[in-house]
C-alpha cells in the first residue's frame, strides 16, 4: 500500500499520534499527560495508536513526514526496537494466517467432496452387506472395504515397533485414525521424503498412493510447524 | 516493585482510599499503575517500572502522613508529572557530564535496528507466547492485525458485526491481548538474556 498523508491516517486517533510523536503544544500536552493517568479510556487510545504506528511502521505505510518523529521518539529506545519486532512478527504471522484462509475454499470443497464419497461408499457397503448370502461370505482377507482405515499413533522415527497394515485389493481410499484433531494439516511422505500427499488429516487418500513400503505422516500446527510424526509400514498382499 | 517498597500499612491506606470493596481496590491499583507505565514509557523515562512505582509510593507516604486527597487518581497524575521532571532534569544533568568510559553503543538511542540474534530471540518468543494463547484468542488477535491500514480498519468493522460486539469492545480486547502478548515476550526475552 502507498504511504498516505499523516491527515489521512487515522483521523480518529490524531491527537493520540500527536502526543506520541511529540507534535502537541506545551499546554496541551501537559493537560492530555493528567488525562492519560486519570482517564483508562483516553490510556487505551494512546495505546492503539502507538501500536498503529508500529504496524504502519512494518508495513510501510507509515505518512513519510512522521518517520524523523517515529525513529527519534519510539524507535530509539529498546522498548520500542522490541515493539517494532514484535509488530513485524504479528504482521507475518497474520499474513501466513490469511494465506491459509484463502487456499481453505478450495480445501473445503475438496473436503466436502470427501465427505459425500465417504457416506456413499458407506452406504454402498452396508447395502452391500445386507444384500449379501450367508453362504457367499468370503474369507475375512477378501472383504476389502472400499475405504480403509488405518489407525495411527505416533511413534519415534525409525522405531522398529510401528504399525503395519496390509490394503484390500478393493481398497479405493484409506483414511487416517490420529489421536489429535482431524483438522489439522497433514502431508504423507516416504521414509525415503518424497511426498506423495498433502491436505487435511481428515481426507482420504487414493489406496493407489500407497504400494508396499514405509510411510511418514506429519501433521502442522497452524503456523506451519510439524506437531506430530506418524510412521507405519504397508506390506504386500 | 511498589509493593516491596512500601510498608504494608501505607498500602493498605492507599488501597483504602482507591475502593472500599478490597477487591476492587487491588484491580484498581493494578490499573493505575499500568497507566503510569504506560505513561513513563511514552515520556521515555528510561525506567518506567521504577518511576511508576516512585508515583505509588509518594502518594501512599502522604496518605499516611494524614494529608486529605479527595481525588487520588487525579493527585497521583500531578505527582507523575512532578516525578517525570525530575527524571528530565537528572537525565540533562548526566548528558552534560563527561564520560567516564566508553559509550555501550547496544544502549545509544542511536542503534536503531535490531541485530539478527535478538530479531530471531525475539521470532522465537514470539511465536511460543502467541501459542501459549487460547486457540480464539490467537485467532481473534492475528485476525485483529491482519492487513494493511485501510483493509484493517474494514476487516474490524466486519469483525464486531460477527463477534456482535461495538468497535469499542472490540479494540479493548485487542489491546489487552497484545499486552499479554508483548509482557510474556518481555518475560521470555528476560528470561533468556
Amino acid at each position: 500500500m502507498p504511504e498516505s498523508s499523516s491527515r489521512e491516517f487515522r483521523p480518529d486517533l490524531a491527537r493520540e499520534f500527536q502526543y506520541l510523536l511529540g507534535q502537541m503544544p506545551r499546554v496541551d500536552r501537559e493537560t492530555f499527560q493528567g488525562l492519560l493517568i486519570e482517564n483508562e479510556e483516553v490510556s487505551e487510545r494512546v495505546l492503539e495508536a502507538e501500536n498503529e504506528l508500529f504496524d504502519a511502521w512494518v508495513h510501510g505505510d507509515l505518512p513519510r513526514d512522521w518517520h524523523p518523529l517515529f525513529e527519534e521518539r519510539l524507535l530509539s529506545t529498546a522498548e520500542g526496537r522490541r515493539k517494532a519486532a514484535v509488530a513485524r512478527s504479528l504482521a507475518k504471522t497474520a499474513m501466513v494466517q490469511l494465506s491459509e484462509r484463502r487456499a481453505n475454499p478450495v480445501t473445503n470443497w475438496l473436503r466436502r467432496i470427501a465427505a459425500v464419497f465417504c457416506i456413499a461408499a458407506a452406504v454402498g457397503i452396508w447395502m452391500w452387506w445386507q444384500d449379501r448370502e450367508p453362504a457367499d461370505d468370503p474369507q475375512p482377507q477378501q472383504v476389502a472395504a472400499s475405504v480403509e482405515t488405518l489407525r495411527l499413533q505416533t511413534v519415534t522415527r525409525g522405531d522398529a515397533n510401528r504399525p503395519k497394515f496390509r490394503i484390500g485389493a478393493s481398497t479405493v481410499k484409506v483414511r487416517f485414525t490420529i489421536p489429535e484433531s482431524a483438522n489439522v494439516a497433514a502431508e504423507l511422505a516416504t521414509l525415503q521424503g518424497k511426498t506423495i500427499w498433502k491436505g487435511a488429516a481428515s481426507e482420504s487418500v487414493p489406496a493407489s498412493l500407497l504400494p508396499p513400503g514405509m510411510y511418514l505422516l506429519t501433521t502442522f500446527e497452524r503456523d506451519g510447524k510439524a506437531s506430530n510424526y506418524y510412521e507405519f509400514e504397508i506390506s504386500g498382499q | 516493585m511498589a509493593l516491596s517498597r512500601l510498608s504494608s500499612e501505607s498500602f493498605e491506606k492507599l488501597l483504602q482510599v482507591l475502593a472500599t470493596d478490597r477487591e476492587m481496590a487491588g484491580v484498581a491499583y493494578e490499573d493505575l499503575r499500568q497507566r503510569m507505565i504506560r505513561f513513563f514509557r511514552w515520556e521515555s523515562c528510561p525506567s518506567a517500572d521504577e518511576c511508576a512505582d516512585d508515583v505509588l509510593n509518594r502518594l501512599a507516604t502522604k496518605l499516611l502522613a494524614g494529608e486529605r486527597i479527595s481525588n487520588p487518581v487525579a493527585y497521583a497524575g500531578g505527582i507523575a508529572r512532578l516525578v517525570l521532571k525530575e527524571t528530565n532534569r537528572k537525565q540533562a544533568r548526566e548528558q552534560q557530564l563527561p564520560l567516564s568510559g566508553p559509550v555501550d553503543i547496544s544502549t545509544s538511542r542511536l542503534f536503531v535496528s535490531n541485530s539478527e540474534e535478538s530479531k530471531e530471540q525475539i521470532q522465537q518468543c514470539f511465536d511460543g507466547c502467541l501459542n501459549a494463547l487460547d486457540v480464539d484468542s490467537r485467532h481473534f488477535l492475528l485476525d485483529y492485525y491482519r492487513g494493511e491500514a485501510s483493509s484493517r480498519i474494514l476487516n474490524r468493522q466486519k469483525m464486531a458485526g460477527r463477534l456482535e460486539i461495538s468497535l469499542n469492545s472490540l479494540r479493548n480486547r485487542a489491546l489487552r491481548l497484545r499486552e499479554k502478548l508483548e509482557s510474556c515476550i518481555d518475560g521470555c526475552m528476560g528470561k533468556d538474556a
